[in-house]
Order: structure tokens, then sequence, then C-alpha cells
């Protein structure tokens, strides 16, 4: 059972084999899917979910029941934020618009962390009191959707360079946690998610490292929500809030283990690739947008209890 | 085996300097007035029955806990930790009870845990590799893959693991904390040689244990706690067994707590064939009715899970528990229906019910019998309750009141209460007494020793070897994941239990 | 001042206090608020909250969550409408629901126990795909209508027996006995503190996880049932967005109430208070001319408030 081992030693192997799965029958269902028009028209849809699902991805790993419902509304606050008080402040230049943005994800989930740290609540209380905050905020700064974005982001839903445009926002997420992982904070992100007591034991800052993977996650969503923005050009309250569940589910598909402590970011992007072609597939199935919700919930089910299957594997035991 | 000797001169400061600590925990007061002094380049161990206040100590010199009073002075300046990070910046390194290893890291990884700055890496590369197998190779003798996860160790060199991460801090005090009980003897004696190398180098140890052989072996000089409070420091020299034995329990002797012999019944419960691990030597064993039978054996052993797949919450890697009839029972359902009661050994996370209720938590295993049309009436409960919380001695204000509000001692009274209320036949019991005050533990025995006399099966899992001589007929001693023998009620004295915890002859 | 509020938590004064408070505000802000007319037209309102919330309250008690409560009010919601429409008598209505009900709620209470996956992701799935089903099942467009009697069941001005009392309190009050007799006075209700309580010590004390989970879920989906049931009453067809509000507004009763979601402390009494509380709230605010973004602003952070007063978790070092 080599296989097992290897999914049970890292998790986003099967996350990897099952997008492998699906982008074949995607391919063989109609090959125009290899034609560099569809693919960057595809992979641009994709990019605010692969985002979105990286940026769940840290509260989870942080463990103690980590989880983060406000990824969506996050999105969506950014979204708004850029339309009805960036553009109209004069802020909308991208050397401006971009860091204040960041700034403010990252003080969102930041709070989180806090919330979570600090005050001690359980995460998903937590985040569900920002969830509905952020939906609240949103309805109340632009209740009817509104447009126009400004130029910058405008040009980048087209290719640069033949390259789709919002897989730059790809690269801010990237590369932070790239470098992340040149340092000890992964591996101690990854100690405080998989047992607090060990780690608080051995001296780390267990509230720092969380309130800072909230904060990440906040930082990402903000990423997110500007892909979103240029993708669909316009700004919408209620854009943002399906992001919630599907982040989650892409996390779970990707091997992320919501006990905490086990997983790796790669699993989080195959997750959400994987979630985006069957999404995809079904569609040109000519399967209805009622049916897909119904194999979306499926599938979330599907990963959680394969998830659940895999993680019992990996330790090997069953038990209190 | 004699330490060193203490060489420091009358002005270097102490290490560490604790004058009348005190520390409560709602009602607990797990320590009244602790004084405690260790110098550098000096052993000194501290030993206390279970409840002493041991491990509230270690949590204050750790910074995990601050105390209520007293004084705290670590190299002549007072201190207070606010946590763990602190106690480790001022040079004391701490060895938990419970091995705290991180199962997904590696071995590397957990080693050097903590001892990088959050986005900096302090130790390189090559040193860290180096230095981590340097260390394992002192301890255990061999060479273990640095990049192995934790979670395909085994117990020993975890145990060994985290004794070595107290080491690479290059500590001034390290507090060893109960840091023996997974490890063998060889590696045991490795760590007693690492120690004391480097206590000869400078290093003050505080070391925390309840095995009087290795105080022989390792200590400079002793203090007793009991109940919360040190009630003498000695030179090793005069910590004889006797006499601490004497110090700890405040008793001269450990006198036979239980009236009865110990005959009578036919076999209630037996086993056959049974291994505790996959791998391990099988073994069989009967247990009668009437009879007080001690499972006793180091951390690891083996006593532990066999209490638990007594009680039939565990299942064994093969074997079974039959019914004298010989059937076979499956499962925890069985279990109860043939009239075994078993009380878990961790109060706070398997015993009690916080939150609820002195009453409900009594009520709770039992609690299908007082319903009627299924309503429960409080008539009934009563009816099963006064009379076994008047033999126990329950002390308690209003039944109403949470559980948590008792005293270790009478919270597990009242788990002891609800287990009898199943009117068991077979009681099996999970080191009851930890944490217990002297006058509890008392009323428990007192307890057994009825049900025994009542045909009641009493078979009683426990750490503390005078336990097992005041209150069984017999004890079966688990040694290397197996039985190694069980001592009957002519032979049981300390030297042959001991030797059977080391799996030596008497 | 500490000891007053350690106290005040265990009692319900602070929300006899919020009841009576927030009645004089209306009596203060709106004109004709206090008729005896619109008492009633509140606790009608408060009542279709009521019962779902008495769902997710027993969910609490465990330390869980059900958030698959407003798919299953929107399909009893529908099925009402339609199969009435259709030609089916009540009574096999109510028992198809019923069935359907349990099973959903059963295997949301079974998968989360036997898999150790959080509820919270478990009911958000099985409530997705039980929307995805009715979507797909009326093709996104209801039809039928509800039974005649149903509208007097649920209207303010209805009366019972020639009591000037609306049947649906009556129902609500009858419900509410037998909820607060089956968590105080059952031994299944003891179970389910016990296990809310600490799972490993439940397990030792002979109670069932897995078991008390399966079934307490499964009356959780039943009492949304009912509340979709009743709701079909108010608006004659079904509509599939009239059960989204209750999400978050059943968490928001439970825990304004003063049960722990953590588990173990509360119950449905307190649940009652919390819903009369909430839906005093959502009326000023509505006659007030605030609308779907304050409210849901306000409900997050009276959420987070609350539960920061009573439901912190232990930190590290106390559980080391």
């Amino acid at each position: 059972m080599r296989l097992g081992a290897a999914v049970a030693r890292n998790p986003a192997v099967l996350a990897g084999l099952l997008f492998l799965a699906l982008l074949v029958a995607s391919i063989v269902q109609d090959p125009i899917i290899l034609s560099p028009r569809f693919l960057t028209g595809a992979i641009s849809v994709a990019v605010p979910l692969v985002i979105g699902a990286m940026a769940v991805t840290p509260a989870i790993l942080s463990g103690n029941g980590g989880m983060d419902l406000s990824i969506g509304p996050l999105m969506g606050f950014v979204n708004v934020l850029v339309v009805v008080a960036l553009m109209p402040a004069g802020l909308a230049a991208p050397w401006l618009a971009v860091p204040i943005l960041l700034a403010i994800g990252f003080a969102v989930g930041a709070v989180n962390g806090w919330l979570v740290a600090i005050v001690r609540l359980q995460p998903i209380v937590a985040t569900l009191g920002t969830y509905l905050v952020l939906m609240g905020a949103n309805l109340w700064l632009l209740p009817t959707p509104l447009g126009p974005v400004p130029d910058w982001l405008a040009k980048l839903s087209r290719p640069i360079l033949g390259v789709p445009g919002p897989v730059v926002f790809v690269v801010g997420p990237a590369l932070v946690w790239f470098l992340l992982g040149r340092t000890p904070f992964l591996r101690t992100l990854l100690a405080v998610g998989g047992d607090d007591r060990v780690a608080y034991s051995a001296g780390i800052g267990v509230s720092r490292v969380r309130i800072l993977a909230y904060g990440l996650g906040g930082l990402f969503a903000a990423f997110a929500g500007l892909a979103l923005t240029s993708l669909i050009q316009s700004a919408d309250a209620n854009v943002g809030a399906p992001f919630t569940l599907q982040v989650i589910t892409a996390a779970a598909l990707g091997g992320i283990s919501l006990a905490g402590g086990r997983g790796s970011m790669w699993g989080s992007v195959f997750g959400a690739l994987s979630l985006f072609l069957l999404q995809n597939f079904l569609t040109n199935q000519g399967v209805s947008v009622f049916w897909q919700q119904v194999a979306f919930g499926l599938t979330l089910l599907a990963a959680l209890i394969l998830n659940a299957g895999v993680a019992r594997l990996a330790h090997g035991r069953a038990g209190p | 085996m004699i330490a060193a000797a203490p060489h420091e001169t009358g002005d270097a400061p102490p290490l560490v300097r604790i004058e009348g600590v005190a520390k409560a925990f709602g009602e607990t007061r797990a320590l009244r007035d602790c004084n405690l002094t260790v110098r550098p380049g000096t052993v000194h161990a501290v030993i206390g029955e279970n409840g002493s206040g041991k491990s509230t100590l270690v949590k204050i010199l750790t910074g995990v806990v601050r105390p209520d009073a007293g004084t705290l002075r670590v190299a002549g300046l007072p201190a207070r930790f606010g946590g763990p990070r602190e106690a480790r910046a001022a040079g004391i390194a701490t060895t938990f009870q419970e091995i705290l290893v991180l199962e997904e890291l590696s071995l590397l990884d957990n080693l050097w845990l903590g001892q990088d700055a959050l986005f900096r890496f302090r130790i390189p590369a090559a040193r860290r590799r180096d230095e981590a197998a340097s260390i394992m190779h002192e301890l255990t003798g061999a060479r273990p893959d640095l990049a192995a996860k934790v979670a395909d160790l085994d117990l020993g060199t975890r145990q060994a693991a985290v004794i070595a991460r107290s080491l690479l801090l290059k500590p001034r005090l390290l507090i060893l904390d109960e840091a023996t009980a997974a490890l063998d003897i060889a590696v045991r004696d490795r760590l007693f040689t690492a120690v004391r190398t480097r206590v000869a180098a400078g290093l003050g140890v505080l070391f925390i244990t309840h095995k009087m052989d290795e105080i022989a072996a390792l200590a400079d000089e002793v203090t007793v706690l009991r109940s919360g409070e040190s009630v003498a420091t000695l030179p090793v020299a005069e910590a004889t067994p006797a006499r601490m034995l004497e110090l700890m329990s405040g008793r001269a002797e450990t006198a036979r707590m239980i009236a009865g012999g110990g005959t009578s019944g036919g076999t209630v419960l037996a086993v056959r064939d049974l291994r505790l691990t996959a791998g391990a030597p099988p073994f069989a064993l009967e247990i009668a009715a009437g009879e007080i039978l001690g499972l006793g054996g180091l951390e690891g052993h083996g006593a532990d899970r066999f209490s638990q797949i007594l009680g039939g919450f565990l299942a064994p890697a093969a074997g079974a528990v039959v019914a004298p009839d010989g059937t076979h029972l499956p499962g925890p359902a069985a279990f109860v229906r043939h009239g075994v009661a078993y009380v878990p050994r961790d109060r706070k996370r398997e015993g009690i019910f916080a939150p609820l209720s002195i009453a409900d938590n009594f009520a709770i295993a039992t609690i299908g019998r007082y319903a009627r049309g299924g309503l429960i009436e409080e008539r009934r409960v009563a009816a099963a309750r006064a009379p076994l919380f008047a033999r126990l001695g329950v002390k308690f204000g209003r039944l109403a009141d949470p559980i948590t509000s008792l005293s270790g001692g009478n919270q597990q009274k009242v788990i002891l209460a609800r287990m009898l209320a199943l009117r068991p036949r077979v009681l099996v019991l999970n080191d009851p007494t930890r944490g217990v005050d002297l006058a509890t533990k008392q009323d428990i025995y007192g307890m057994l020793d009825e049900l025994a006399a009542a045909g009641v099966a009493v078979v009683i899992h426990s750490t503390e070897i005078e336990e097992l001589l005041a209150v069984c007929h017999r004890v079966a001693v688990f040694h290397a994941a197996s039985l190694y023998r069980v001592v009957p009620q002519a032979e049981l004295s300390r030297e042959a239990l001991i030797a059977g915890l080391f799996g030596r002859a008497a | 001042m500490r000891r007053l509020w350690d106290s005040a938590q265990r009692t319900i004064w602070p929300q006899l206090a919020a009841i009576v408070i927030l009645y004089g505000i209306g009596l203060l802000t709106i004109s004709g608020f206090g008729t005896w007319r619109s008492i009633l037209a509140m606790l009608v309102l408060a009542s279709f909250v009521g019962i779902a919330a008495a769902g997710q309250t027993m969910v609490a008690l465990l330390g869980g969550i059900d958030l698959s409560i407003p798919g299953v009010i929107a399909l009893a919601n529908i099925a009402t409408a339609e199969l009435t429409g259709a030609g089916w008598p009540f009574w096999q209505v109510a028992l198809l629901l019923v069935v359907l009900s349990l099973g959903i709620g059963a295997f949301n209470g079974f998968v989360s126990s036997a898999f150790r996956i959080n509820p919270l992701i478990v009911t958000l799935g099985a409530g997705s795909v039980i929307t995805g089903a009715i979507l797909v099942w009326t093709g996104g467009q209801p039809t039928g209508r509800a039974p005649g009697w149903l509208n007097a069941f649920v209207a303010p001005s209805g009366t019972t027996f020639g009591l000037p009392v609306p049947p649906i309190l009556v129902l609500w009050a009858a419900f509410a006995v037998a909820v607060i007799i089956l968590l105080r006075r059952t031994a299944y209700g003891k179970r389910v503190y016990a296990v809310g309580a600490s799972q490993p010590a439940a397990r030792f004390a002979l109670a069932s996880t897995e078991r008390i989970w399966t079934l307490t879920f499964a009356l959780s989906a039943v009492a949304a049932a009912v509340t979709g049931v009743m709701l079909a009453g108010f608006s004659t067809q079904g509509d599939i967005r009239i059960a989204a509000p209750y999400l978050f507004s059943t968490i928001a009763s439970v825990v304004i109430g003063g049960t722990s979601l953590v588990g173990a402390r509360g119950g449905y009494g307190r649940t009652i208070l919390g819903a009369i509380i909430l839906t005093e709230i959502t009326t000023l605010l509505v006659a007030n001319g605030m609308g779907a973004a304050a409210q849901q602003t306000l409900l997050g952070i009276i959420i987070l408030v609350v539960v920061a007063s009573y439901g912190r978790e232990p930190s590290v070092a106390q559980r080391l």
C-alpha cells in the first residue's frame, strides 16, 4: 500500500491526484479546454477561489478548532471598498489602493486572531461573528451593485503577455508563503496547530503565532478580493458570501486536517482547482445549476469523510 | 551509588530559592508552604505521594502557574515568570511528566523546539544535526533517524527526546518531573551519567520522583513534600526509604489497611492468551470473587493498559477477557451486563463532568434505572445515592453544587459511588487515589475492604508500592507489556514488588 | 463586582431585564407598540425562531452547532405547499416530513460523531445538498399552496377554543414544556448534558456519544421541519428564501439566552427568552427603518460580546 503511505505522509498528494484525474476528464470531455483563449478565461475565474482557499488555510493549520468563516465576506469587503471608498477618495491608484487594502485585510484577520487567541472564543464562533459584521458592513456600504472599477483592475482581467491577468494576484500570497517557509514560522505554526500545549511548554508564543496566522489569512483574502474585483469589474455586497463554503471545501479536499497541524498550501491550491474543474465539468455536461448545488454539497461531505479517514489511517488508531 | 558532592562555596547564590510558596486551584490547596533551595552543581530530589504538590511546584518554576503567596528567587534575584518562555530565558529547562512531543514533526524539530525566533533560525543547520545526534546517542546509545517523524518512534525514544530537548538548552537548572517513567534501565543509567557529567560542571538539577532507588543513585539532598508542604530536607545519606516513607505519609510504617484474607470465591472474570500489545508475551489470569487484586508496574509497562482492558474499555491486541463459563466479552456493554464496573484513571478528563452538579455526576451511569414512564424520579435516585454517599463519607454542601466545588478526594468518592450504583460483581479501579488526601484514601480503602468481604472482586491498579502493600491480597506485577509475576499474599513485600517491577526475581 | 457578574451569568435576570428594557424602548419609539395585538404578533414571530431554536439548543448542549436548519425549514415549507397542492392529505405530508427530517438529522449527528468532523461543516454541507435538492425538485418554481387551516393557525388574530391566543403560541407552549421535560427529567436529557460536558467521561459512564449525537441532531431537524410547516401558513406558497435568516437567528437566540456553545450549560427555557429578545430587537430595527445590513452587523456584535462574557475557552496554560 505504498500509495497509502505516501498519502498519509503528505495529504496534498491525494488532492494532486484528484486534480489530475479531473483535468484528464475535462480534456477528454472537450479538448477546447486546452486552447489558450479558454485557458486564460478559465484560470481567471478560478483565481479568486484558489487564493481564497489559500486564505483559509493558515487559520485551519493553527489548530484548536481553527477555522475562518469570514474569508468570503472579507473578499466582498475589499471588493466593495474599492468602488465605494477608494475611488471617490482618489486612492484608486495601484500603489495606494493595494497597500491600503492589504493592510485592511491583515487587520481584519488579526482581529479574528485576537478573538481566538486572547479573548479565547471558539474560532467558529469568532469568525461567525466577524462574518456577520462584514456582511452587514458590505450591505450598508453598497446596497446595490455598482461599477466601474479602476482602470488598472479592469486591465488585469485580460491576459498580459499570454498570462491571465488575475494570476498576478496569486503571486502575492504564493511569495509570502514561500518566504515564510524559509523561516521557522511554518514549522512553528504546525507545532502550535499540532498540539498547542507542547508548543507552549517549549516556550513558543502560541497567541502570537495564532494572531499572525489569522492575519495572514486576512491578507490573502484581500488579494483574493482584488482578483475578484478585476474579474467581475464591479462591486457587489453579496459576491463574497458563496466563497465561505467553497474555500473550506477546497481546503478539506486538499487534505488540510481540520484538527490542525497537518497539511500543505499545495493541497489547498489543488483542492480549489479540483473544485473548479468539477464545476466546469458538470456545467459542460449540461448538469443544471440546481444539481450542481447538490453535487457541491456532496463533494464537501465526501471530502470531509475522506479527510477524516485518511487522518485515522495516518495515526493508525481509533479511540477517544 | 553516591552522587557527586556539592561543590559550591558559601558566596555563590543558589540557583533557585523558594520560600513560603502557596497555590490553590479553587477549593483544592495544591501547595501550602513550600520551601526549597537548589544550589549549582547539586542534584536536589523532591519526593512525595500523589497529590502532594509536586506537579504544581514544577508548574510554578516553569511559569505555567503563578503562586498565590511566597517568593521565588532565581540566582538571587526575585523572579515572576509569565510563562515557559521566560523560565527558559532565565536558564530553567523543564521536562514535564507528560511526554510532550509533536508527532507530525521530525525528531530534529522536536529536539530544537522553541529555540528559534519566530522568523529567524538561531542555530545553524550543521550544528543542529550534530548536537542532536550527539545527545541522542549520549542518552540512548543509539543513533535514531533525526528526520523521522516522532509518530514513528517508540515511547522510550520519545521520552529520551524530551529530556534531550531540555539538555540542548544548556540550562542552569534542569527540572525532571518523573521523567524516567518510560525509560528502560539502560537508558536511565545513561541519563544519570549524562546528568552527573553536567552537574560536575555546575548544572543544578531538581529531580521529582517517587522512586527511592533513583534518589539514592543520583541525588545529593532530598526534600519531602506532604499535602503541599515541604516537611523536611535531608542530605541523601539520611534519606533512607523508611525515613522517607515516614515523612511522606506521616506514619511510622505502612499499616495493613484491610482486614480480610481475600479467599473465597470462584472465578468471576478471567483472561486467556492475552497480549497487551502486538508481539508482547501472552498471559492468563483469573480473578476471584472477594479478593482484592493489585496491578503494579512501572509507567508504560502494561498495568494501566490491562486495567482498561479488564474494565472493558480497551481491546487487547490478542486474546480475550472471558466470563467464568468461557463466553467472550466483546464490548463495554457486555462487560456491564456481566457486572464489571470500571473507574477511569484521569479524574479530570475521564471521570468528572465538570459543569454538572454533584447529583448529576452520581446518577449518570445508572440513570436509566431511575425512570418510570420515561421520567426520572428523584426519590429513586436518592434511594440509590444516599447509602453510598454515607458509606463513602462524601462531604458536600448541596447536591446541586457543581462537582468542582468538591476536593479531589471527594470527587473521586462521587465517581466511585457512581460505579458502585451499578452493583458490580467486579470493580476495576485505575489508580484511584491519585491526588487524593490521606483521610480520603483510608475511607476508600475501607470501602474496598467491605466490598471484598461482601464478595465483590476488586482489581486496583496503583503506582504506589505502599498502597499495593497496604490494600491487596495479591499483586500482579507487569513488566515489558506483559504479566511478569503474581505475588501471592504470603510473599508480599516491598522487595518482592520492586524486584518484579524491574523484571527481576525477588 | 466579579461575584455579581458570575451569578448574573447563572441566573436569567439579564435576559428578563433585556426583554423589559427593549419593550420599553419599543413603547417609546414605535406607535401602536403596546397593544395586545402587536404583542401577539411579536410572539408569533418569535415562535418560528423559537421552535427551530429548540433544535439548535439541544445541539449546542452537546457542544455542536446545526447549520442545516434553514435547509430543513425550506424543505418542509416547500413540501407543505407543493404536496398539499398536489392533493396529499396533511397527515401524510407531516409523516413524510418527520421521516425525512429524522433521516437528515441522524445523518448529520452520526457523521459528525463517528468521523469526528466538526458538525458546523457537516451540517453546512448537508444543508447545501438539501437546498440543491429542493431546487431540482421544484425547478426553481415552487407551486401549490398550504392547507387553509394553517393560515388561521399562525395568524396573530387567531383563537384557540375561543381564547384570544393564536394556536401557534399554544403549540409553542406545549412544545416548550415537552422539550424542557425531555432535557431535564429524562435519562436521554441527562446523557445529553453528560456528553456535552465530557465525551471521554461519558464513554466511561456508559453513555454513547454517537447515539446521543445522532438522536439529538435528528430531533433538531424535526424541530426545524415543524417551523417550516408553520411558516407555510404565513406565506401560503413555498419560498426557499424564507429560511435563510433562520440560520443565524437560531444561533443568536441560543447565545443571547445564555446557553453555552461549548456544551453542557443552559437549556431551552433560556433560548425562549433569547428568541423573544431577538424578535424585539429585529422589530425595533425594522420599525426604525434599519434594514438587513444593520441587523446582521448587530447580530454579529451581539454574538461576539455575549459569548465573550461566558463562553471563553480555557487557556493553554490551564490545559497543560
